[in-house]
């Protein structure tokens, strides 16, 4: 972050340098504040005897905004750590006949479950934050299970989404696997594990979707794909003790997330011009300058583009963090299994000219001395793994404050890194749905090998609890 | 004309010293309140801090064995208690469970091969006392898993069981 905002600074004051009224502006001030305090001791002397005397004020205005930010994650932390939550977990039908649309509906429906802090005693006093879900898909050495983090006092409600859309899924209650991780690097070294672990981060502003479902959708049966068999493919190559979880956080956004990227769309909305000569001169004072500005048409791939933008911001979505982390014995570990083997999963979603996944560097587990800022690589590479491994394991979400990084921050570990970005819906669906029918060769997945239907119509299920016949 | 004069003379005749100063103790009253909050709201901060190492530390050799005894010791215990549930039936269910445990033993040995009598191979039979035992022992557990309709007398089967816990005494993890 430092090195962003030096560099930026570096930029702007280049760029300004260039100028020659910046040089005459310099001398001016340089004079005059000379004149200031060369013949005007007086002056100085004033405004000395006014900021000695006006000094709580000034100070004030500094120390209240970080102030308040400590105070709002204070809070904030305090009102994470009393969510109660419970996990679930999705055990797949042997057939799943549903496109990844049904996911589309049920993230749809989750978000309509959105908190939001409303007023002041929510913003400052209870420090609200907006409930977050976790969507994870967790290889334990080559057999896949899916699972959900909920609210508790939400767990029917996201059942119920799942059950009108996925009628012979099955979302469960189920014992939270962090149990089994180890709880910190110490035990993990205890035990001859290592972790490795990144973040994955869009490479284009959010305003961009991903390749989503219907780009892998056809009607033809040979074009049909599921962008979910990478990844079971992938994690079903796990040899038996190894582990590795790819979490999803979202966080429902406000409705008014696409108000941010206005000027985004407003620029590719723009018609396109090119400056054509018009033959005519300065001289003859037609004011052309001897071009002119013509529209024309836009490129296929532009409007495409803008189409996808705008129909990408159409949707709700989710402030969304995606990370993985990979568990195995120090005996045949090897990070090019996650880094380039799950990243590459990833990869599939890309799209050039829209936007796509690329591991977030300043979260990673890798370290080079190549690498700003280049100093202790070992030991930045020590925290980096406790801090991924517990992210991971509390299914933690950065503090939103400012004073809330800075506190979770170690002077070779600066917790400013983690970065959330928005994701509508349907690019989440892409990204996290069961398996469809398509990838039913995957024999990698725990499944249920059941089918539901409803009951018998006519049931006694509308009346006094005594009423209804019981076998006991 | 007046109503100016009027107002000159309201903004002269304001008591400017005492305003200012006002301002600035109210200022001063709230840069203390705040650093004061600050200070508190700073030790709740460190509480939620997350506690990291600088350098965790890392065993060179795995942890001893003993903790893993330990387990095998608590299996026994539970091998034992469900023979003892049902007999005769839960006796097939103890004979197959306890030697599955030898096995998971043999390998924490650090014996590999595909099946147990693999393993067995690589032991020296002069070594152990009931070693021919323990062979005869995994030849039952075959026999029940494999062949239908093996039968297994109560007696026997508690011979069976008594032959894998005296392997397991022999090695001292019982």
């Amino acid at each position: 972050m430092i090195r962003d905002i030096v560099r930026h600074a570096g930029d702007v004051i280049a760029e300004l340098f260039k100028k020659e009224e910046t040089w005459f502006l310099l001398l001016f001030t340089g004079l005059s504040a000379w004149l200031l305090i060369a013949f005007f001791e007086k002056i100085w002397a004033a405004v000395q005897a006014f900021l000695l005397f006006t000094w709580p004020i000034w100070l004030f205005f500094i120390i209240f905004p970080v102030f308040v930010s400590l105070w709002l994650y204070v809070r904030q932390a305090q009102f994470k750590r009393n969510i109660k939550w419970v996990i679930l977990e999705l055990k797949i039908p042997r057939e799943v006949r549903k496109s990844p649309q049904a996911m589309e509906q049920v993230l749809t429906a989750i978000h309509s479950l959105r908190n939001a802090p409303g007023d002041i005693k929510e913003w400052y006093w209870d420090g609200e934050v907006t409930r977050w879900y976790a969507l994870e898909m967790v290889s334990f050495g080559g057999e896949v299970r899916f699972f959900l983090r909920v609210y508790k006092r939400q767990k029917d409600l996201v059942q119920a989404a799942f059950f009108s859309y996925y009628p012979d899924l099955e979302v469960v209650e189920a014992d939270d696997y962090m149990d089994l991780f180890p709880k910190d690097m110490t035990e993990t070294y205890a035990k001859q594990m290592d972790i490795w672990g990144t973040e994955m981060v869009l490479v284009n502003e959010g305003a961009y979707p991903i390749k989503t479902y219907e780009d892998f959708e056809h009607m033809e049966e040979e074009k049909q794909f599921d962008p979910i068999s990478t990844f079971l493919e992938v994690l079903g190559k796990l040899r038996k003790e190894e582990t590795v979880g790819i979490q999803i956080l979202i966080a429902p956004a406000s409705p008014k997330w696409r108000d941010e990227f206005e000027g985004t769309v407003n620029k590719l909305k723009k018609p396109a011009t090119a400056t054509i000569k018009t033959g005519g001169t300065v001289e003859e004072g037609d004011g052309t300058n001897g071009t002119k500005e013509m529209l024309i048409a836009r490129s296929p791939g532009h409007i495409e583009v803008l189409k996808k933008m705008e129909e990408n911001l159409s949707k709700p979505a989710f402030d969304t963090i995606i990370r993985f982390i990979y568990l195995s014995p120090k005996e045949g570990f090897s990070d090019t299994f996650p880094r380039r083997g799950i990243a590459g999963a990833f990869n599939q979603y890309a799209a050039l000219n829209l936007n796509g996944f690329r591991q977030n560097h300043k979260v990673g587990t890798r370290t080079r001395i190549w690498k700003w800022p280049h100093i202790f690589p070992k030991v930045r590479n020590e925290y980096r793994k406790q801090r991924m491994l517990l992210s991971y394991r509390t299914r933690e979400v950065p503090p939103e404050t400012w004073m809330g990084r800075l506190a979770t921050s170690y002077l070779f570990n600066w917790n400013f890194g983690s970065k959330r970005f928005p994701m509508n819906v349907k690019c989440l669906a892409t990204l996290f749905h069961p398996p469809t029918a398509v990838v039913l060769t995957a024999p990698h997945i725990r499944r249920v090998e059941s089918r539901r239907t409803g009951p018998p119509a006519g049931l006694p299920i509308y009346g006094e609890e005594g009423e209804i016949e019981r076998f006991t | 004309m007046q109503t100016l004069q009027r107002i000159f003379e309201a903004i002269g005749g304001f008591p400017w010293h005492g305003f200012t100063h006002g301002v600035r103790n109210v200022f001063l009253f709230l840069d203390i309140l705040v650093v004061a909050t600050f200070t508190v709201m700073f030790f709740f901060a460190v509480r939620h801090r997350p506690k990291f190492v600088r350098k965790p530390s890392r065993p060179k050799h795995p942890a001893p064995l003993e903790a893993k005894w330990e387990a095998v010791r608590a299996r026994w215990q539970r091998i034992l208690a469900k023979a003892a549930a049902n007999p005769p039936q839960s006796y097939v269910i103890a004979i197959i469970e306890a030697d599955k445990c030898v096995d998971d033993v043999l390998k924490d040995l650090g014996l590999s091969g595909e099946h147990m009598a693999d393993r067995l191979e690589q032991l020296d039979a002069s070594d152990f006392k009931t070693f021919e035992k323990l062979w005869r022992a995994h030849r039952v557990r075959n026999e029940l898993v494999h062949t239908p309709d093996f039968g297994i007398d109560p007696a026997d089967a508690k011979e069976v069981l008594e032959i894998y816990e005296a392997f397991l005494k022999e090695l001292e993890m019982l």
